[in-house]
Protein backbone atom coordinates (compact mmCIF):
# COMPACT_ATOMS: atom_id res chain seq x y z
CA UNK A 1 0.00 0.00 0.00
CA UNK A 2 1.24 3.41 -0.56
CA UNK A 3 1.26 6.46 1.40
CA UNK A 4 -1.09 8.31 0.71
CA UNK A 5 -0.48 12.10 1.02
CA UNK A 6 -3.37 12.56 3.42
CA UNK A 7 -1.51 10.20 6.10
CA UNK A 8 1.86 12.08 5.57
CA UNK A 9 0.45 15.37 5.97
CA UNK A 10 -0.96 13.87 9.50
CA UNK A 11 2.32 12.58 10.05
CA UNK A 12 4.23 15.52 8.66
CA UNK A 13 2.09 17.87 10.79
CA UNK A 14 2.56 16.05 14.23
CA UNK A 15 6.13 15.49 13.73
CA UNK A 16 8.33 18.34 11.36
CA UNK A 17 6.20 21.01 10.10
CA UNK A 18 4.28 22.26 12.81
CA UNK A 19 7.46 21.91 14.41
CA UNK A 20 6.08 19.55 17.50
CA UNK A 21 7.67 16.76 18.19
CA UNK A 22 6.88 13.46 20.24
CA UNK A 23 8.81 13.15 22.88
CA UNK A 24 7.19 10.02 23.58
CA UNK A 25 4.95 7.31 21.39
CA UNK A 26 2.01 9.76 20.53
CA UNK A 27 -0.99 8.49 22.55
CA UNK A 28 -3.78 10.59 20.57
CA UNK A 29 -3.63 10.52 16.57
CA UNK A 30 -6.36 11.55 14.45
CA UNK A 31 -10.16 10.41 14.67
CA UNK A 32 -10.49 7.52 12.04
CA UNK A 33 -13.60 5.68 11.98
CA UNK A 34 -16.02 4.98 15.23
CA UNK A 35 -14.83 1.58 16.40
CA UNK A 36 -12.85 1.41 19.39
CA UNK A 37 -10.49 -1.51 19.86
CA UNK A 38 -10.86 -3.29 23.13
CA UNK A 39 -7.49 -4.66 25.26
CA UNK A 40 -7.68 -6.70 28.22
CA UNK A 41 -5.00 -6.20 30.39
CA UNK A 42 -4.55 -8.38 33.43
CA UNK A 43 -2.19 -8.82 36.10
CA UNK A 44 -1.35 -11.26 38.89
CA UNK A 45 1.36 -9.93 41.74
CA UNK A 46 1.32 -13.94 42.06
CA UNK A 47 1.92 -15.59 38.27
CA UNK A 48 5.73 -15.59 38.61
CA UNK A 49 7.41 -18.49 40.66
CA UNK A 50 10.59 -17.81 42.81
CA UNK A 51 12.84 -19.46 39.35
CA UNK A 52 10.67 -16.59 37.23
CA UNK A 53 8.85 -18.43 35.45
CA UNK A 54 4.71 -18.67 35.38
CA UNK A 55 3.17 -20.92 37.47
CA UNK A 56 1.10 -22.19 35.19
CA UNK A 57 -2.40 -22.33 37.17
CA UNK A 58 -2.43 -18.48 37.78
CA UNK A 59 -1.32 -17.82 34.04
CA UNK A 60 -4.50 -19.97 32.93
CA UNK A 61 -6.87 -18.53 34.92
CA UNK A 62 -5.67 -15.05 33.96
CA UNK A 63 -5.94 -15.93 30.06
CA UNK A 64 -9.58 -17.67 30.85
CA UNK A 65 -10.72 -14.34 32.49
CA UNK A 66 -9.33 -12.35 29.64
CA UNK A 67 -10.70 -14.21 26.84
CA UNK A 68 -14.13 -14.36 28.53
CA UNK A 69 -13.92 -10.43 29.06
CA UNK A 70 -12.80 -9.80 25.37
CA UNK A 71 -15.38 -11.95 24.10
CA UNK A 72 -18.03 -10.96 26.83
CA UNK A 73 -18.88 -14.93 26.79
CA UNK A 74 -19.08 -15.87 30.52
CA UNK A 75 -18.09 -19.51 30.27
CA UNK A 76 -14.09 -19.95 29.08
CA UNK A 77 -14.62 -22.79 27.33
CA UNK A 78 -17.68 -21.42 25.06
CA UNK A 79 -15.77 -18.11 24.43
CA UNK A 80 -12.92 -19.97 22.83
CA UNK A 81 -15.49 -21.64 20.42
CA UNK A 82 -16.81 -18.51 19.70
CA UNK A 83 -13.54 -17.31 17.94
CA UNK A 84 -11.97 -21.10 17.46
CA UNK A 85 -14.24 -23.76 15.35
CA UNK A 86 -13.47 -27.18 15.79
CA UNK A 87 -12.47 -27.72 12.16
CA UNK A 88 -9.95 -24.74 12.15
CA UNK A 89 -6.81 -25.85 11.39
CA UNK A 90 -4.71 -23.73 14.17
CA UNK A 91 -1.17 -22.35 14.33
CA UNK A 92 -0.32 -20.75 17.33
CA UNK A 93 2.71 -18.13 16.26
CA UNK A 94 4.43 -18.20 18.86
CA UNK A 95 8.18 -16.52 19.50
CA UNK A 96 11.43 -18.66 20.70
CA UNK A 97 13.98 -15.25 21.02
CA UNK A 98 16.32 -17.03 23.39
CA UNK A 99 16.41 -14.48 26.11
CA UNK A 100 12.79 -13.67 26.16
CA UNK A 101 10.73 -16.60 24.68
CA UNK A 102 6.95 -16.83 24.77
CA UNK A 103 6.70 -18.92 28.35
CA UNK A 104 6.33 -22.22 27.44
CA UNK A 105 3.15 -22.97 29.53
CA UNK A 106 1.56 -20.12 28.45
CA UNK A 107 2.35 -22.42 24.24
CA UNK A 108 0.62 -24.74 26.81
CA UNK A 109 -2.43 -23.06 27.66
CA UNK A 110 -3.16 -21.90 24.42
CA UNK A 111 -2.89 -25.27 22.66
CA UNK A 112 -5.24 -26.89 25.70
CA UNK A 113 -7.70 -24.38 25.06
CA UNK A 114 -7.59 -24.89 21.81
CA UNK A 115 -7.85 -28.60 22.03
CA UNK A 116 -10.65 -27.92 24.12
CA UNK A 117 -12.44 -26.35 21.09
CA UNK A 118 -12.70 -29.48 19.12
CA UNK A 119 -9.74 -28.70 16.98
CA UNK A 120 -7.85 -32.01 16.24
CA UNK A 121 -4.65 -32.08 17.70
CA UNK A 122 -3.06 -32.54 14.39
CA UNK A 123 -4.35 -29.46 13.46
CA UNK A 124 -2.48 -27.59 15.89
CA UNK A 125 1.05 -26.48 15.67
CA UNK A 126 3.13 -24.03 18.22
CA UNK A 127 5.90 -22.68 16.42
CA UNK A 128 8.03 -19.34 15.51
CA UNK A 129 10.73 -20.55 13.32
CA UNK A 130 10.35 -22.71 10.43
CA UNK A 131 6.42 -21.59 9.97
CA UNK A 132 6.44 -21.50 6.20
CA UNK A 133 7.37 -25.37 5.80
CA UNK A 134 5.12 -26.28 8.45
CA UNK A 135 2.30 -28.43 7.29
CA UNK A 136 -0.46 -26.63 9.83
CA UNK A 137 0.45 -23.53 9.04
CA UNK A 138 0.41 -24.13 5.56
CA UNK A 139 -2.76 -24.90 5.77
CA UNK A 140 -4.00 -22.79 8.66
CA UNK A 141 -7.41 -21.49 8.85
CA UNK A 142 -6.70 -19.38 12.27
CA UNK A 143 -3.88 -18.20 13.97
CA UNK A 144 -3.47 -16.81 17.59
CA UNK A 145 -0.75 -14.42 17.99
CA UNK A 146 1.65 -14.78 21.15
CA UNK A 147 5.03 -12.97 21.94
CA UNK A 148 6.55 -11.10 24.88
CA UNK A 149 7.04 -7.06 24.33
CA UNK A 150 10.67 -5.86 24.19
CA UNK A 151 12.54 -3.48 23.14
CA UNK A 152 14.47 -3.63 19.46
CA UNK A 153 17.29 -1.67 18.39
CA UNK A 154 16.17 -1.47 15.18
CA UNK A 155 12.10 -1.21 14.64
CA UNK A 156 11.98 0.32 18.09
CA UNK A 157 10.21 -2.66 19.58
CA UNK A 158 9.20 -6.39 18.80
CA UNK A 159 5.58 -6.17 18.89
CA UNK A 160 2.37 -8.38 18.03
CA UNK A 161 2.69 -6.79 14.58
CA UNK A 162 6.45 -7.40 13.94
CA UNK A 163 5.47 -11.16 15.41
CA UNK A 164 4.33 -12.32 11.49
CA UNK A 165 8.01 -11.66 10.09
CA UNK A 166 8.82 -15.39 9.89
CA UNK A 167 5.93 -15.54 7.26
CA UNK A 168 8.33 -14.00 4.65
CA UNK A 169 11.13 -15.48 3.30
CA UNK A 170 12.76 -12.12 3.13
CA UNK A 171 12.72 -10.51 6.44
CA UNK A 172 15.62 -7.84 5.53
CA UNK A 173 12.97 -6.31 2.85
CA UNK A 174 10.93 -4.99 5.76
CA UNK A 175 13.85 -3.68 7.52
CA UNK A 176 13.82 0.49 5.88
CA UNK A 177 12.99 3.07 7.69
CA UNK A 178 13.82 1.27 10.77
CA UNK A 179 10.67 -1.74 9.74
CA UNK A 180 8.17 1.36 9.08
CA UNK A 181 5.60 -1.34 6.92
CA UNK A 182 5.37 -4.17 9.46
CA UNK A 183 2.10 -4.19 8.77
CA UNK A 184 2.00 -5.19 5.22
CA UNK A 185 3.35 -8.36 6.78
CA UNK A 186 0.07 -8.80 7.69
CA UNK A 187 -1.55 -9.16 4.26
CA UNK A 188 0.47 -11.81 3.07
CA UNK A 189 -1.98 -14.52 1.69
CA UNK A 190 -0.42 -17.16 4.85
CA UNK A 191 -1.89 -14.19 7.17
CA UNK A 192 -4.53 -12.10 5.69
CA UNK A 193 -7.75 -12.47 8.12
CA UNK A 194 -6.68 -15.55 9.67
CA UNK A 195 -5.69 -13.90 13.33
CA UNK A 196 -8.01 -14.96 15.96
CA UNK A 197 -6.38 -13.30 18.96
CA UNK A 198 -3.28 -11.41 19.44
CA UNK A 199 -1.56 -12.09 23.19
CA UNK A 200 1.45 -9.94 24.13
CA UNK A 201 3.18 -11.00 26.61
CA UNK A 202 3.65 -8.46 30.04
CA UNK A 203 5.13 -11.41 32.71
CA UNK A 204 9.33 -9.72 32.20
CA UNK A 205 9.11 -7.38 29.34
CA UNK A 206 12.51 -5.76 28.24
CA UNK A 207 12.32 -1.94 28.53
CA UNK A 208 16.11 -1.34 27.15
CA UNK A 209 18.60 -3.17 25.39
CA UNK A 210 22.49 -2.80 25.05
CA UNK A 211 25.31 -4.53 23.55
CA UNK A 212 25.24 -6.56 20.60
CA UNK A 213 22.46 -9.27 22.09
CA UNK A 214 20.42 -6.52 22.92
CA UNK A 215 19.63 -8.51 26.65
CA UNK A 216 20.09 -7.62 30.08
CA UNK A 217 18.88 -8.51 33.41
CA UNK A 218 19.12 -5.02 34.56
CA UNK A 219 16.61 -4.38 32.16
CA UNK A 220 13.71 -6.44 32.88
CA UNK A 221 11.09 -5.93 35.17
CA UNK A 222 8.25 -8.18 37.24
CA UNK A 223 5.30 -6.53 35.18
CA UNK A 224 3.34 -9.60 35.75
CA UNK A 225 0.80 -9.05 33.04
CA UNK A 226 -1.11 -9.79 30.00
CA UNK A 227 -2.41 -8.17 27.39
CA UNK A 228 -4.90 -9.68 25.03
CA UNK A 229 -6.94 -7.95 22.22
CA UNK A 230 -8.49 -9.06 18.53
CA UNK A 231 -6.22 -5.70 17.10
CA UNK A 232 -2.89 -6.26 17.59
CA UNK A 233 -2.32 -2.87 17.05
CA UNK A 234 -4.51 -1.54 19.51
CA UNK A 235 -2.50 -4.12 22.04
CA UNK A 236 0.83 -3.03 20.78
CA UNK A 237 -0.08 0.57 21.24
CA UNK A 238 -0.89 -0.33 25.07
CA UNK A 239 2.24 -2.30 25.84
CA UNK A 240 4.38 0.78 24.01
CA UNK A 241 3.12 2.88 26.47
CA UNK A 242 3.68 0.75 29.56
CA UNK A 243 7.83 0.42 28.49
CA UNK A 244 7.72 4.30 27.69
CA UNK A 245 6.59 5.04 30.73
CA UNK A 246 8.76 2.03 32.66
CA UNK A 247 11.91 4.13 30.87
CA UNK A 248 10.58 7.18 31.99
CA UNK A 249 10.94 6.14 35.75
CA UNK A 250 13.80 3.60 35.62
CA UNK A 251 15.57 7.20 33.96
CA UNK A 252 14.03 9.91 35.73
CA UNK A 253 13.56 11.33 32.16
CA UNK A 254 11.50 11.36 29.18
CA UNK A 255 13.47 8.33 27.30
CA UNK A 256 10.78 7.36 23.97
CA UNK A 257 11.89 4.13 22.19
CA UNK A 258 15.27 4.13 20.47
CA UNK A 259 14.33 4.68 17.42
CA UNK A 260 10.74 5.46 17.70
CA UNK A 261 8.06 2.62 16.78
CA UNK A 262 7.13 4.17 14.00
CA UNK A 263 5.55 0.46 12.80
CA UNK A 264 3.26 0.59 15.03
CA UNK A 265 1.59 4.26 14.26
CA UNK A 266 1.72 3.63 10.78
CA UNK A 267 -0.10 0.72 10.97
CA UNK A 268 -2.84 2.34 11.79
CA UNK A 269 -2.16 5.69 9.75
CA UNK A 270 -0.73 4.25 6.58
CA UNK A 271 -2.17 0.18 6.14
CA UNK A 272 -5.08 0.59 8.21
CA UNK A 273 -4.38 -2.27 10.15
CA UNK A 274 -6.03 -1.31 13.37
CA UNK A 275 -6.13 1.49 15.88
CA UNK A 276 -3.18 2.98 17.70
CA UNK A 277 -4.74 6.15 18.86
CA UNK A 278 -5.76 5.70 22.21
CA UNK A 279 -8.98 7.64 21.93
CA UNK A 280 -9.55 4.88 19.97
CA UNK A 281 -8.68 2.26 22.58
CA UNK A 282 -10.94 0.84 25.73
CA UNK A 283 -8.86 -0.91 27.63
CA UNK A 284 -9.95 -2.77 29.86
CA UNK A 285 -7.80 -3.61 33.30
CA UNK A 286 -8.18 -6.51 35.44
CA UNK A 287 -6.41 -7.86 38.30
CA UNK A 288 -3.04 -6.33 40.66
CA UNK A 289 -2.83 -2.52 40.03
CA UNK A 290 0.53 -1.47 41.75
CA UNK A 291 2.90 -0.05 39.07
CA UNK A 292 0.76 -0.83 36.33
CA UNK A 293 1.85 2.53 34.45
CA UNK A 294 -0.67 3.54 32.80
CA UNK B 1 41.94 -7.24 9.59
CA UNK B 2 41.36 -10.95 8.73
CA UNK B 3 40.33 -13.64 10.99
CA UNK B 4 43.55 -14.49 12.22
CA UNK B 5 44.11 -10.74 13.66
CA UNK B 6 40.77 -10.66 15.41
CA UNK B 7 41.58 -14.42 16.95
CA UNK B 8 44.96 -13.25 18.63
CA UNK B 9 42.73 -10.62 20.28
CA UNK B 10 41.30 -13.37 22.49
CA UNK B 11 42.97 -15.28 24.90
CA UNK B 12 42.51 -19.17 24.75
CA UNK B 13 41.70 -19.89 28.61
CA UNK B 14 41.72 -17.45 31.48
CA UNK B 15 40.85 -18.34 35.47
CA UNK B 16 39.62 -21.57 34.03
CA UNK B 17 37.32 -21.14 31.59
CA UNK B 18 38.99 -22.43 27.95
CA UNK B 19 37.44 -22.06 24.84
CA UNK B 20 34.16 -24.28 24.04
CA UNK B 21 34.12 -24.82 20.76
CA UNK B 22 34.96 -23.31 17.08
CA UNK B 23 34.97 -19.49 16.76
CA UNK B 24 32.55 -17.75 14.47
CA UNK B 25 33.01 -14.80 12.34
CA UNK B 26 30.17 -13.21 10.48
CA UNK B 27 30.42 -10.08 8.37
CA UNK B 28 27.93 -7.88 7.13
CA UNK B 29 26.31 -10.61 4.80
CA UNK B 30 26.22 -13.09 7.89
CA UNK B 31 25.97 -10.82 10.66
CA UNK B 32 21.54 -11.45 10.65
CA UNK B 33 22.42 -15.14 11.58
CA UNK B 34 24.25 -13.95 14.53
CA UNK B 35 22.43 -11.74 15.88
CA UNK B 36 19.18 -11.70 13.52
CA UNK B 37 16.73 -8.07 14.72
CA UNK B 38 20.28 -6.78 15.88
CA UNK B 39 22.40 -6.46 12.78
CA UNK B 40 20.77 -3.52 11.41
CA UNK B 41 22.49 -1.42 14.68
CA UNK B 42 26.16 -2.53 13.72
CA UNK B 43 25.92 -1.93 9.87
CA UNK B 44 24.02 1.39 10.19
CA UNK B 45 27.92 2.00 11.53
CA UNK B 46 29.94 0.58 9.78
CA UNK B 47 30.85 -3.21 10.30
CA UNK B 48 33.11 -5.62 8.95
CA UNK B 49 33.33 -8.52 10.83
CA UNK B 50 32.75 -10.34 14.31
CA UNK B 51 34.47 -13.24 16.06
CA UNK B 52 32.42 -14.61 18.70
CA UNK B 53 33.90 -17.40 21.17
CA UNK B 54 32.10 -18.88 23.90
CA UNK B 55 34.51 -20.00 27.33
CA UNK B 56 33.55 -22.79 29.34
CA UNK B 57 33.97 -23.70 32.78
CA UNK B 58 33.25 -27.11 34.41
CA UNK B 59 30.48 -26.35 37.09
CA UNK B 60 30.15 -22.21 35.92
CA UNK B 61 27.80 -20.23 33.56
CA UNK B 62 29.34 -19.98 29.78
CA UNK B 63 30.83 -16.80 29.02
CA UNK B 64 30.66 -15.59 25.28
CA UNK B 65 32.95 -12.60 23.93
CA UNK B 66 32.01 -11.22 20.84
CA UNK B 67 34.99 -8.49 19.20
CA UNK B 68 33.25 -6.28 16.89
CA UNK B 69 35.78 -4.76 14.31
CA UNK B 70 33.76 -1.71 13.07
CA UNK B 71 36.19 -0.56 10.31
CA UNK B 72 37.13 2.78 11.82
CA UNK B 73 37.58 4.27 15.36
CA UNK B 74 34.75 6.44 14.93
CA UNK B 75 32.32 3.59 13.72
CA UNK B 76 33.33 1.80 17.78
CA UNK B 77 32.76 5.00 19.07
CA UNK B 78 29.41 5.63 17.49
CA UNK B 79 28.16 2.10 18.95
CA UNK B 80 29.40 2.34 22.06
CA UNK B 81 27.69 5.73 22.60
CA UNK B 82 25.09 4.40 21.01
CA UNK B 83 23.84 2.43 24.32
CA UNK B 84 26.05 3.94 27.27
CA UNK B 85 23.93 4.66 30.22
CA UNK B 86 27.01 5.98 32.58
CA UNK B 87 30.82 7.53 31.46
CA UNK B 88 32.87 4.76 33.20
CA UNK B 89 36.79 4.33 31.87
CA UNK B 90 37.42 1.08 33.42
CA UNK B 91 37.79 -0.90 30.36
CA UNK B 92 39.34 0.42 26.94
CA UNK B 93 38.42 4.36 25.68
CA UNK B 94 35.45 3.99 26.99
CA UNK B 95 32.98 0.58 29.15
CA UNK B 96 29.67 0.28 30.78
CA UNK B 97 29.74 -2.69 33.01
CA UNK B 98 26.16 -4.43 33.85
CA UNK B 99 24.95 -7.57 35.45
CA UNK B 100 27.12 -9.97 33.99
CA UNK B 101 28.31 -8.08 31.15
CA UNK B 102 31.00 -5.45 29.99
CA UNK B 103 30.60 -3.68 26.82
CA UNK B 104 33.51 -1.35 25.70
CA UNK B 105 34.96 0.28 22.44
CA UNK B 106 38.68 0.97 22.11
CA UNK B 107 40.87 2.04 18.82
CA UNK B 108 38.36 0.02 15.77
CA UNK B 109 36.80 -2.36 18.07
CA UNK B 110 33.30 -2.88 20.00
CA UNK B 111 33.43 -5.38 22.49
CA UNK B 112 31.09 -7.55 24.22
CA UNK B 113 32.01 -9.92 26.97
CA UNK B 114 28.95 -11.69 28.47
CA UNK B 115 27.65 -14.43 30.48
CA UNK B 116 23.93 -15.23 31.51
CA UNK B 117 24.22 -16.21 35.00
CA UNK B 118 26.17 -14.05 37.09
CA UNK B 119 28.13 -14.98 40.02
CA UNK B 120 31.06 -13.56 41.97
CA UNK B 121 33.54 -15.92 40.26
CA UNK B 122 31.70 -15.05 36.84
CA UNK B 123 32.00 -11.53 37.43
CA UNK B 124 35.72 -11.94 37.92
CA UNK B 125 36.49 -13.52 34.93
CA UNK B 126 34.44 -11.61 32.84
CA UNK B 127 36.57 -8.67 33.87
CA UNK B 128 39.47 -10.30 33.56
CA UNK B 129 38.51 -11.39 29.81
CA UNK B 130 37.57 -7.52 29.57
CA UNK B 131 41.16 -6.63 30.61
CA UNK B 132 42.76 -9.57 28.68
CA UNK B 133 40.99 -8.20 25.04
CA UNK B 134 41.54 -4.14 26.41
CA UNK B 135 45.50 -5.03 26.67
CA UNK B 136 45.70 -6.93 23.28
CA UNK B 137 44.54 -3.85 21.51
CA UNK B 138 47.20 -2.25 21.20
CA UNK B 139 45.85 1.26 19.37
CA UNK B 140 44.24 4.07 20.40
CA UNK B 141 41.11 5.48 18.67
CA UNK B 142 40.54 8.98 17.75
CA UNK B 143 37.25 10.40 18.96
CA UNK B 144 35.12 12.14 16.42
CA UNK B 145 36.43 15.86 16.16
CA UNK B 146 32.95 17.03 16.17
CA UNK B 147 32.68 15.91 19.81
CA UNK B 148 34.79 18.56 20.67
CA UNK B 149 32.45 21.20 19.30
CA UNK B 150 29.51 20.03 21.87
CA UNK B 151 29.83 22.81 24.59
CA UNK B 152 30.65 21.71 28.38
CA UNK B 153 28.38 23.62 30.21
CA UNK B 154 26.00 21.50 31.41
CA UNK B 155 26.61 18.54 28.82
CA UNK B 156 25.07 15.26 30.15
CA UNK B 157 28.03 13.61 29.47
CA UNK B 158 26.75 10.22 28.77
CA UNK B 159 24.15 11.92 26.58
CA UNK B 160 26.81 12.27 23.86
CA UNK B 161 26.04 9.93 20.76
CA UNK B 162 27.77 10.02 17.77
CA UNK B 163 26.21 8.76 14.28
CA UNK B 164 26.40 9.03 10.82
CA UNK B 165 23.26 7.14 9.48
CA UNK B 166 19.66 8.98 9.54
CA UNK B 167 17.77 6.11 11.86
CA UNK B 168 19.19 8.00 14.49
CA UNK B 169 18.02 11.29 14.01
CA UNK B 170 15.59 10.15 15.59
CA UNK B 171 17.95 9.27 18.50
CA UNK B 172 16.66 11.11 21.19
CA UNK B 173 13.06 11.70 19.82
CA UNK B 174 10.43 11.48 16.98
CA UNK B 175 11.78 14.14 15.12
CA UNK B 176 12.62 13.88 11.58
CA UNK B 177 10.22 11.62 9.36
CA UNK B 178 12.72 11.69 6.70
CA UNK B 179 16.34 12.37 6.09
CA UNK B 180 15.63 15.84 6.19
CA UNK B 181 19.49 17.01 6.95
CA UNK B 182 21.14 14.63 4.82
CA UNK B 183 23.01 12.40 7.05
CA UNK B 184 25.08 10.36 5.14
CA UNK B 185 28.88 7.91 5.48
CA UNK B 186 30.05 11.01 4.44
CA UNK B 187 28.94 13.56 7.50
CA UNK B 188 29.66 13.35 11.19
CA UNK B 189 27.02 13.92 13.73
CA UNK B 190 26.13 14.27 17.10
CA UNK B 191 23.33 14.54 19.98
CA UNK B 192 23.98 15.81 23.62
CA UNK B 193 21.94 16.69 25.98
CA UNK B 194 22.05 19.75 28.55
CA UNK B 195 20.68 20.25 32.12
CA UNK B 196 18.68 23.25 32.31
CA UNK B 197 16.21 24.50 35.38
CA UNK B 198 13.66 22.40 33.64
CA UNK B 199 13.35 19.52 31.15
CA UNK B 200 17.00 18.61 29.42
CA UNK B 201 17.73 20.66 26.08
CA UNK B 202 19.05 18.69 23.07
CA UNK B 203 21.44 20.08 20.63
CA UNK B 204 22.46 18.24 17.35
CA UNK B 205 25.40 19.15 15.22
CA UNK B 206 26.39 17.80 12.35
CA UNK B 207 29.50 18.44 10.12
CA UNK B 208 29.41 18.10 6.71
CA UNK B 209 32.26 17.28 4.17
CA UNK B 210 32.10 20.86 2.71
CA UNK B 211 30.34 24.30 3.11
CA UNK B 212 27.93 23.80 -0.06
CA UNK B 213 26.32 20.28 2.03
CA UNK B 214 26.21 21.69 4.75
CA UNK B 215 23.77 24.81 3.28
CA UNK B 216 21.71 22.34 1.52
CA UNK B 217 21.20 20.70 4.73
CA UNK B 218 20.52 23.57 6.51
CA UNK B 219 18.00 24.44 3.96
CA UNK B 220 15.68 21.34 4.06
CA UNK B 221 15.74 21.64 7.53
CA UNK B 222 14.59 24.80 7.94
CA UNK B 223 12.14 24.39 4.99
CA UNK B 224 10.29 21.68 7.15
CA UNK B 225 11.24 22.95 10.68
CA UNK B 226 10.48 26.93 9.54
CA UNK B 227 7.86 27.19 7.07
CA UNK B 228 7.06 30.77 7.41
CA UNK B 229 10.48 32.06 9.14
CA UNK B 230 12.65 35.01 7.70
CA UNK B 231 15.55 35.13 8.83
CA UNK B 232 15.25 34.27 12.30
CA UNK B 233 15.61 30.43 13.16
CA UNK B 234 14.18 30.58 16.13
CA UNK B 235 10.68 29.38 17.72
CA UNK B 236 8.79 27.84 20.06
CA UNK B 237 7.34 24.10 19.15
CA UNK B 238 4.02 22.90 19.81
CA UNK B 239 5.33 21.74 23.45
CA UNK B 240 6.09 25.89 23.76
CA UNK B 241 9.62 24.64 24.02
CA UNK B 242 12.12 26.32 21.78
CA UNK B 243 13.68 25.03 18.55
CA UNK B 244 16.85 26.40 17.15
CA UNK B 245 19.25 26.57 14.29
CA UNK B 246 22.53 27.85 12.64
CA UNK B 247 24.92 26.97 9.99
CA UNK B 248 27.97 27.76 9.41
CA UNK B 249 30.97 26.94 6.93
CA UNK B 250 30.58 22.58 7.32
CA UNK B 251 28.28 22.92 10.50
CA UNK B 252 24.89 22.82 11.65
CA UNK B 253 23.53 23.16 14.56
CA UNK B 254 20.12 22.65 16.31
CA UNK B 255 18.51 22.79 19.48
CA UNK B 256 15.50 21.55 20.43
CA UNK B 257 13.13 21.49 23.76
CA UNK B 258 15.16 24.47 25.20
CA UNK B 259 12.74 25.83 28.15
CA UNK B 260 13.83 29.62 27.64
CA UNK B 261 15.17 30.97 24.17
CA UNK B 262 17.57 32.03 26.27
CA UNK B 263 19.36 28.85 26.04
CA UNK B 264 18.95 27.49 22.35
CA UNK B 265 21.10 31.21 21.37
CA UNK B 266 23.72 30.22 23.94
CA UNK B 267 24.14 26.54 23.26
CA UNK B 268 24.43 27.88 19.21
CA UNK B 269 26.64 30.68 20.16
CA UNK B 270 28.94 28.54 22.31
CA UNK B 271 29.12 25.75 19.33
CA UNK B 272 30.46 28.12 16.81
CA UNK B 273 32.47 30.10 19.28
CA UNK B 274 34.08 26.75 19.97
CA UNK B 275 34.42 26.00 16.38
CA UNK B 276 36.51 28.93 15.48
Amino acid sequence: MKYSRRDWLKLSFITSLAGCFFLRFPGKLFAKGTDKSEVILIRDKEVLKNDGNPDKRILSDMMDKAITTLTGINNSSDAWKSIIKSDDIVGIKSNEWKHLPTPEALEEILKERVLDAGVREQNISVRDRGILKDPVFQKSTALINVRPLRTHNWSGVGTLIKNYIMFTKKPWTYHPDTCADLAKLWKLPEVAGKTRLNILVMLTPLFHGTGPHHFNKEFIWKYNGLLVGFDPVAVDSVGVRILENKRKEYFGEERPLNPPAKHILLSDTRHKLGNADTEKIKLVTIGWKEGILL
Amino acid sequence: MNSKSLTELLPAEHSGWKTANEDNFYDNETLYNYIDGGAELYLSYGFNKIISRNYIKPGQPEIRVDVFDMIKPRNAYGVYTHSREKIEYNFGQGSQTLIGAVLFWKDRYYVSVISQTETDEVTKAIHGFARIIDSSIQGKGKIPGVIKLLPEDNLVAESVTYFHHPVWLNYFAWLFEDNYLNITKETRSVWAKYETTRKRAMLLLVQYPDEHTARLGYNCFTKYFFPNAGNEMLKRDKNNRWIGCRVKEDLFAAVFNAPVIDITIKLLDQVYDKSN
